[in-house]
């Protein structure tokens, strides 16, 4: 399965612990609320357990902030 | 603060340290903590720099050092590396280990906790000779033997061997995480050392149970005594005898090392108590249990029937059960009690449940625990002797029990932190001392530690109390008073404060403090001082204190035998 915008989001609410919305996706980790390197490790598990298949992780990584987590994801 | 908001609640303080990141270990520990009712923060270190950190004087109630192999291969400085080089870092690894352990018992508090480091296939993989594949494993299990002597001595220091934890978990890696994040190990690894090491702060914090009370049917033996009889049990062969054997031998294990077996059950008394007798394939006999409570009500409201039998508070007890309603309502209307619900379908699993949860890990278990079962046995046979008696002080007299007073010598010391941790009821400040704090007492020349020995003619109870005492201005301030509760009533309080009266007065002290501080579990203390002839005073800082000015000296007790071995000369400050 694939993960679009809305499930994604579900995802950083419930599995992460993460209260973002979409306005949220642009803004660069270093100023994101509550953000820290370890909840990306979170966010990595909860995406395979959700897809069903590995993560992108080293892309995943390289992301500055979510939106681009989350194309790492896609891709 | 959230412990004034919760006063009864342990606390427990844990710093991390690690080897690599240890950020994913800090939720799951704080997890733990809670499961096991436990407050305090865990707070983690700078990742990597588990030297530095350690080389500091540890401040909190537990210091965790997660280690794993990258703190060995890190030493290895040229890019390529050798069997032999391993075995330098390893060496060189084991050299700083102990150093820091040592720093840790000259200068730290509290409990030090080391994990092993597995070696992974991507470091074995490397060496191609397959002979020197097998070397660098010899080198590496001595490196982890050695580590985990560590944690065998005297002195606060702990080692988690996390091996026998990689069977119980999935893949214990992730090379993504590893190279990535310096992750060592995956979630289900963290999670199962968190869980261990909430066992340790729970035996840290004196939290240990004492007795495990077992469900026969679908429990202790395959089958329903009721409907088939003694002959039809399955507990010797079979693929579901053998599982219940299995778990009968994990059983008797933890009862050869003074867990207290009951038995709590619904059925008919004297067919479980024949049983019990005459069953030959039974591993337990009915003498390994400390009482048998066979009955058709409701468990939650038996199972407190056995505490009272034996004489423990409901919270010492593990209840194990297959029947989800048995299980749910003593859960439910008996929350102290730790409940283990197994399944009757699938006993292969019954031993590991018994020990998953680590109820009875102890961070030392002493000569009093291994010889608990047979006082707690002893204790029932009192109880009849008792009711054979019309008058108390009759049964006093006949008991001739005797109480030694004796300078506490190092083997002493892991019994005597035990009982300021274990004891709730009697215990006056409840003053909770680790290994190196009554070691630090014991070595104090302005402190004395006053433990005592009670025996009578059925049997030796023991190191069953200890007082903590120290000279002030030319009085002798009592700083704690613990005692056991399994030898109350019987005077012992009361000979063992007077012979401390009688010693301080010799001595040319003025007087003698002594405090009460208050907790959900000590009110049967309250009155301890001024039953004893001290007046409350005003303390410095609000407690109660107490203090006797040793004008009247209480008559020794007529049915006691006292012998005290408190030191002869004590050197008194001046009088302020």
């Amino acid at each position: 399965m694939t993960l679009d915008t809305t499930a994604f989001l579900v995802l950083l609410r419930d599995e992460v612990g993460l209260q973002v919305t979409e306005s949220d996706l642009d803004t660069r980790f270093d100023d994101l609320p509550g953000w820290d390197s370890v909840l990306l490790l979170k966010l990595l598990s909860a995406v395979e357990q959700a897809t069903g298949r590995q993560a992108p992780m080293l892309a995943m990584l390289e992301a500055t902030d979510l939106r681009g987590v989350h194309a790492a994801i896609g891709t | 603060m959230i412990e004034q908001a919760n006063p009864g609640v342990p606390t427990v303080s844990i710093a991390v340290t690690g080897s690599g990141t240890i950020a994913p270990l800090i939720p799951a520990l704080t997890g733990e903590l809670a499961r096991h009712a436990m407050l305090g923060g865990v707070r983690a270190g700078d990742p990597g720099a588990f030297a530095l950190h350690l080389a500091q004087p540890a401040e909190s109630d537990v210091t965790l050092c997660l280690l794993d192999a990258t703190a060995v291969f890190q030493r290895i400085t040229s890019p390529v590396w050798t069997v032999d080089d391993v075995e330098e870092a390893a060496a060189g690894l084991l050299d700083l280990l102990r150093e820091l352990t040592a720093l840790h018992r000259d200068r730290g508090q509290g409990a030090l906790v080391f994990t092993t480091a597995p070696l992974w296939s991507w470091y074995t993989n490397q060496i191609l000779d397959l002979r020197e594949r097998a070397r660098l494993g010899a080198v590496w299990r001595r490196f982890t033997a050695e580590l985990l002597e560590l944690g065998t001595g005297e002195g606060g220091c702990y080692v988690i061997d996390l091996d026998p934890l990689l069977g119980d978990s999935g893949p214990a890696r992730d090379p993504r995480l590893a190279v990535y994040a310096r992750v060592a190990y995956t979630d289900e690894v963290l999670g199962l050392l968190a869980r261990t090491v909430g066992h340790l702060a729970r035996g840290l914090r004196g939290k240990p149970r004492k007795c495990l009370v077992l469900d026969l049917d679908g429990t202790l033996w395959g089958g329903t005594l009721a409907e088939s009889g003694g002959d039809g049990l399955e507990m010797a062969d079979g693929l579901r005898g053998e599982a219940h054997r299995r778990f009968q031998r994990a059983v008797a294990q933890l009862s050869s090392q003074g867990v207290l077996l009951a038995i709590c059950s619904k059925n008919d008394p004297d067919e479980v108590e024949q049983v019990l007798r005459t069953h030959p394939d039974l591993v337990l006999s009915r003498d390994d249990f400390v009482t048998v409570v066979a009955d058709w009500g409701p468990k939650a409201d038996t199972i407190v029937e056995v505490a009272e039998r034996i004489g423990i508070g409901v919270d010492s007890l593990v209840f194990v059960d297959d029947s989800p309603t048995e299980a749910g309502l003593v859960r439910t209307r008996r929350p102290e009690i730790a409940v283990i619900e197994v399944d009757a379908a699938e006993p292969a699993r019954h031993t590991d449940r018994l020990l998953e949860e680590g109820w009875f890990d102890s961070t030392a278990i002493t000569a009093e625990d291994r010889e608990r079962v047979d006082r707690y046995r002893t204790e029932a046979r009192r109880s009849e002797f008792r009711a054979g008696f019309t008058s108390l002080t009759g049964y006093l007299a006949e008991l001739d029990t005797r109480l030694e007073l004796f300078a506490p010598g190092q083997g002493d010391v892991a019994r005597l932190a035990q009982l300021t941790q274990r004891t709730n009821q009697f215990n006056l400040t409840t003053v909770r001392l680790d290994t190196t704090a009554v070691r630090n007492a014991l070595s104090d020349p302005d402190t004395v530690v006053a433990p005592i020995r009670v025996r009578d003619r059925f049997g030796d109870h023991g190191v069953v109390g200890v007082l903590f005492a120290r000279q002030d201005a030319g009085t002798i301030v009592i700083d704690n008073l613990v005692m056991s509760c399994r030898v109350l009533g019987r005077g012992i309080e009361s000979a063992w404060l007077g012979e401390l009266l009688r010693w301080a007065a010799a001595q040319g002290a003025s007087a003698v403090l002594g405090t009460y501080r208050p907790t959900p579990r000590n009110g049967r203390v309250a009155g301890l001082y001024p039953e004893h002839g001290f007046t409350a005073v005003d303390g410095p800082d609000g407690a109660s204190w107490f203090r006797h000015d040793l004008a009247v000296l209480p008559e020794p007790i007529a049915h006691l035998t006292v012998d005290s071995a408190l030191p002869g000369s004590l050197t008194l400050g001046e009088p302020r």
